[in-house]
């Protein structure tokens, strides 16, 4: 019987375009201001994603996200980040 | 000599900072900011000259470059960022330095950086703990989010170390450790933290009874959702796993535990002077 897979693994190689999409979004307010403008436009900038790792970012849905190889951190944080920068009102920051 | 003069444990969840109005409910998150705020004056109290903080990454630096499991910043101030927040902190780059080689003496490898934004995890607790952001840090960032991460018994060997060097570091320091506790963000298990793991460890620590955590393996601990609780470990390594821990507030919420508490230093520093 193998072990359960973990909650917050290993990040393969080849889930690191969706992963380096993700941690860009976060880190760079720049692209985050254009992808909220104009998403599909920002993600045709990224050749190496692939067409689940598109359709997942696009609909900002988690489960699709870490389906398509990304780390369940970075894939709750684009929502998180999004929701904060297009509705702060919906948030109360102390 | 020096001395640890505060040893504090809480929890730091986005949602303390910036409220989700439609998920997150304002008594349920204003009972933790209040424990957190209890954290502070114990602080304030305890005379401190630096504040030894011990935090994570959730990708926000890490991802491709490197992957360390300790890290201890020695650049002379430090950002930290979270959505609108962004704060400079001083570093007490002296200490810093004397952690990163004081480790390696002693056998744990443990990495630095000069250039690295601290995250929320360092962010939130000290916008409640310590608002005035009088004190120095000195972060340390614990790999709690990407496989393969440091064993519990590791983080609790690592913690043994920090306390041997922050001891004979002449200075008056306050350890604050930002993790925890149950919670699984990102994956179909978000809505159901395991409360009752967290209220059992819990009963454990105010006992005495560290060693329970730092005899769990890494799988285990994050079968429980308790991957950030590698802070509270480092944290117990520098005031030793048998000391019971006071348990300022556990607020469970929707989707994580929200464990604020401290270790009493009093006992060590009566002893000292004795």
């Amino acid at each position: 019987m193998s072990a359960p897979a973990l909650h917050y693994d290993y990040i393969r190689p080849a889930a690191l375009p969706i992963n380096r999409f993700l941690f860009g979004f976060r880190a760079d307010a720049e692209l985050r201001r254009r992808f909220l403008a104009d998403p599909k436009a920002v993600l045709a900038e990224f050749g190496d994603l692939s067409e689940a790792a598109r359709a997942a970012i696009l609909a900002r849905d988690v489960a699709g996200l870490v389906a398509a190889g990304a780390h369940p951190i970075l894939a709750i944080l684009l929502r998180v980040f999004a929701d904060i920068d297009e509705r702060p009102e919906k948030f109360e920051f102390y | 000599m020096g001395e640890i003069v505060a040893a504090l444990a809480t929890t730091h969840a986005p949602q303390l900072l910036i409220r989700p109005k439609e998920t997150e409910d304002p008594h349920e998150v204003a009972r933790t900011h209040a424990a957190m705020r209890a954290l502070g004056e114990r602080l304030d109290a305890s005379g401190a000259e630096t504040l030894v903080i011990i935090g994570l990454d959730h990708l926000e630096n890490y991802l491709d470059h490197v992957v360390a499991p300790f890290i201890v910043f020695t650049g002379e101030s430090v950002e930290g960022e979270f959505g609108p927040y962004r704060h400079r902190y001083a570093v007490d780059t002296a200490l810093a330095e004397r952690v990163l080689h004081g480790a390696l003496e002693r056998r744990v490898d443990l990495a630095y950086s000069q250039r690295t934004v601290l995250d929320h995890s360092f962010l939130i607790p000290l916008h409640f703990i310590h608002p005035a952001r009088r004190l120095p840090l000195v972060p340390v960032i614990v790999n709690a989010y990407v496989a393969p991460q440091p064993a519990p018994r590791r983080c609790y060997q690592f913690g043994q170390a920090l306390g041997e060097i922050l001891r004979a570091s002449g200075r008056r320091i306050a350890v604050l450790a930002s993790g925890g506790m149950s919670h699984y963000p990102g994956t179909p298990r978000y809505p159901k933290p395991d409360f009752d793991f967290d209220r059992s460890l819990l009963r454990d620590l105010e006992r005495g009874n560290g060693r329970r955590l730092v005899e769990m393996t890494a799988a285990a601990l994050d079968e429980v959702g308790n991957i950030e609780l590698r802070t509270w470990l480092v944290a117990m390594g520098v005031v030793g796993m048998e000391r019971p821990a006071t348990v300022v507030t556990y607020e469970p919420c929707w989707h994580h535990g929200h464990g604020v508490l401290y270790w009493d230093m009093a006992p060590a520093r009566e002893a000292a002077r004795a």
